[in-house]
């Protein structure tokens, strides 16, 4: 552990603290950040309200919108001469999100990419080599500054050239490496084209991030580059990489909640919802100086994971983030997320096929019919065998939905296509 | 002795079966059996043809979905209680019978049953021992 102190810090502590803090931190935006003054007012709270980790449920959220609204650095509670780094994520849908960080923001972000790094095992005298992309993306530098903050020999090799980072890998005996998935599996790849040995890298772990994957990729990367794999999460409205990090127990994300504090709600009421059940991520910044950001409704879904870690650590556990809230659809009353049934069917003997969820209304009642496109790997020729293999999706779905689905094979091809990706969901209730 | 069996998956829809048949009439090829198993949403249908191999191909071009796999032609005289007989070889031998379909041919005066068991070389052992007499690959497809 990289720092005992905070990672397994007593819970009732550990929420005293986030208490202090998040009062702390209200008071601060309300004096500096003209528009959470506005808000709070609106929302009638002063910072008085807000004394202790429960009182964050009193405060409004923020959302990307905001962001967009006040950019560039509008939301920013410090003045620019404060800043000393400024990151932007590329907006595909809209203005670019722009975060600042002050020297302390930096120091911070250090802290939790080594928490990320130490809980995979690395110390200084690991060797690591960072191919997330360098500049205005999160991933490069907040793994360099993790990496350094371990005291690690850091290899800035950001991404792409692919031949050049396997010598490099070679050479300069890297250990660890931080990229996306994807490009894990490009290495690895490369490694193979090449007839590269295993025995001549020094590589044992790998964190990965930034992009959705499977515990299958997980496995085809472990076996494929002979590393330990390690999820990795973070978005840079937050931070960027380091929010939250993976133990050797692989099973969900320890959240830095000493800095980051995490709130699983219902996107539709805005509520919390009980602990163990699907909702959006909501983050709120408690020790950022320039960008901290009140319940920031991230708009990913995942659920916290109750219970303690055998790794120690008393920070709370949160799933992989399964999919987005705006293609979140509600049958008979439960939340239900397209992804969530990728995911299924993805691990289903890692199945890829098209899919399509066709929502109708029969009398009172919404049924799900998911039409799955037959692949030959899924087909023997047999009806028996299809019925069988039909049950069996049928229940990995209703037992990660909670609902009952129909499950329903149709040919390939005939789900259809728009621009190329399929259309996932149909939703034919007229309400 | 066994014979390729080509099964295709096919939705349930007015032409789908059309579209097939097209296909395989196309490649100017004879169908010699075939059964159509149904369930609520799709169909299989099998068919044993004079070039499997062929018709596979062509059929996986056009984006069906097409698993090929042994089964066995099994010839018997066209009167009662012959297909009993090999159905008791069979059960006598523990050979679990999956699906079969048959037909007779009115100029040989016999009758043809293809059957479908995971068991395919114990139950061609069985059935040549008790001289059930097996359909020579050959004569399906020249």
């Amino acid at each position: 552990m990289y720092n005992p102190a905070s990672e397994s810090m007593p819970v009732e502590q550990l929420r005293a603290l986030q208490g202090e803090r998040l009062s702390a931190m209200v008071k601060r935006v309300y004096e500096n950040v003209p528009f959470y003054r506005n808000k709070l007012q609106q929302a009638g709270i002063s910072p008085e309200d807000i004394r202790t980790a429960d009182d964050i449920v009193k405060l409004p959220f923020t959302t990307k919108q905001d962001m967009r609204d006040n950019y560039p650095f509008g939301l920013f509670a410090v003045p620019m001469s404060d800043v000393v780094r400024i990151h932007a994520s590329s907006g595909t849908t809209g203005k670019q999100t722009v975060v600042g960080y002050t020297k302390n923001d930096i120091h911070l972000w250090g802290e939790v990419m080594a928490r990320t790094l130490g809980a995979g095992g690395v110390t200084k005298d690991d060797i690591g080599q960072i191919s997330y992309g360098y500049g205005l993306f999160t991933g490069g530098l907040g793994g360099n500054v993790g990496s350094e903050t371990i005291g690690c020999a850091t290899i800035p090799c950001s991404t792409g050239n692919t031949r050049r980072q396997v010598t490099i890998m070679q050479d300069f005996k890297s250990s660890f490496l931080l990229c996306t998935p994807s490009y894990a599996l490009t290495i690895a790849e490369y490694i193979e084209d090449n007839h590269i040995p295993l025995e001549s890298l020094s590589l044992k772990k790998g964190f990965f991030g930034a992009e959705p994957w499977t515990e299958n990729m997980r496995r085809e990367i472990e076996r494929r580059l002979g590393i330990e794999a390690f999820d990795i999460y973070g978005l840079s409205e937050v931070i960027g990489p380091g929010v939250g990090f993976e133990c050797t127990e692989h099973n969900g994300l320890h959240i830095n909640e000493d800095h980051f504090m995490l709130e699983i709600i219902d996107p539709e009421t805005g509520k919390p919802v009980p602990d163990g059940e699907q909702g959006e991520i909501v983050f709120t910044c408690i020790t950022k100086e320039a960008l901290p950001l009140i319940r920031y409704r991230t708009r990913d879904i995942a659920h916290k994971i109750t219970g303690t870690c055998s790794c120690g650590r008393t920070l709370v556990k949160m799933s992989k983030p399964a999919g987005r809230t705006d293609d979140m659809l509600i049958i008979r009353g439960v939340n239900v997320f397209p992804s969530q049934i990728e995911s299924v069917l993805m691990e289903l003997e890692g199945l890829q096929p098209h899919y399509q969820l066709i929502v109708e209304r029969e009398g009172p009642l919404d049924r799900l019919t998911v039409l799955i496109e037959l692949t030959e790997t899924m087909f023997t020729g047999e009806v028996r065998m299809l019925e069988a293999l039909n049950k069996k999706i049928r229940s990995a779905i209703e037992s990660t939905l909670g609902i009952a689905v129909n499950v329903k094979f149709v040919a390939p091809k005939s789900i259809e296509r728009f621009e190329g990706k399929a259309v996932r969901v149909i939703d034919k209730r007229k309400l | 002795m066994s014979l390729q069996q080509i099964s295709i998956f096919i939705e349930n829809h007015v032409g789908s079966l059309a579209e097939l048949t097209k296909i395989i009439k196309d490649e100017d090829i004879n169908i010699r059996a075939l059964s159509i198993a149904d369930s609520s949403d799709y169909g299989i249908i099998r068919l044993i043809v004079n070039h499997p191999d062929i018709a596979a191909e062509k059929l996986r071009s056009k984006g069906f979905i097409v698993n090929i796999s042994n089964v066995l032609g099994i010839r018997m005289n066209d009167v009662p209680g012959a297909f009993h007989e090999v159905i008791s070889v069979l059960a006598k031998s523990d050979v679990m019978v999956e699906y079969g379909y048959a037909f007779v041919s009115p100029v040989s005066g016999k009758a043809y049953v293809i059957i479908g068991t995971r068991d395919i070389d114990n139950a061609t052992k069985v059935l040549t021992e008790n001289n059930i007499e097996l359909v020579d690959p050959a004569e399906v497809y020249s």
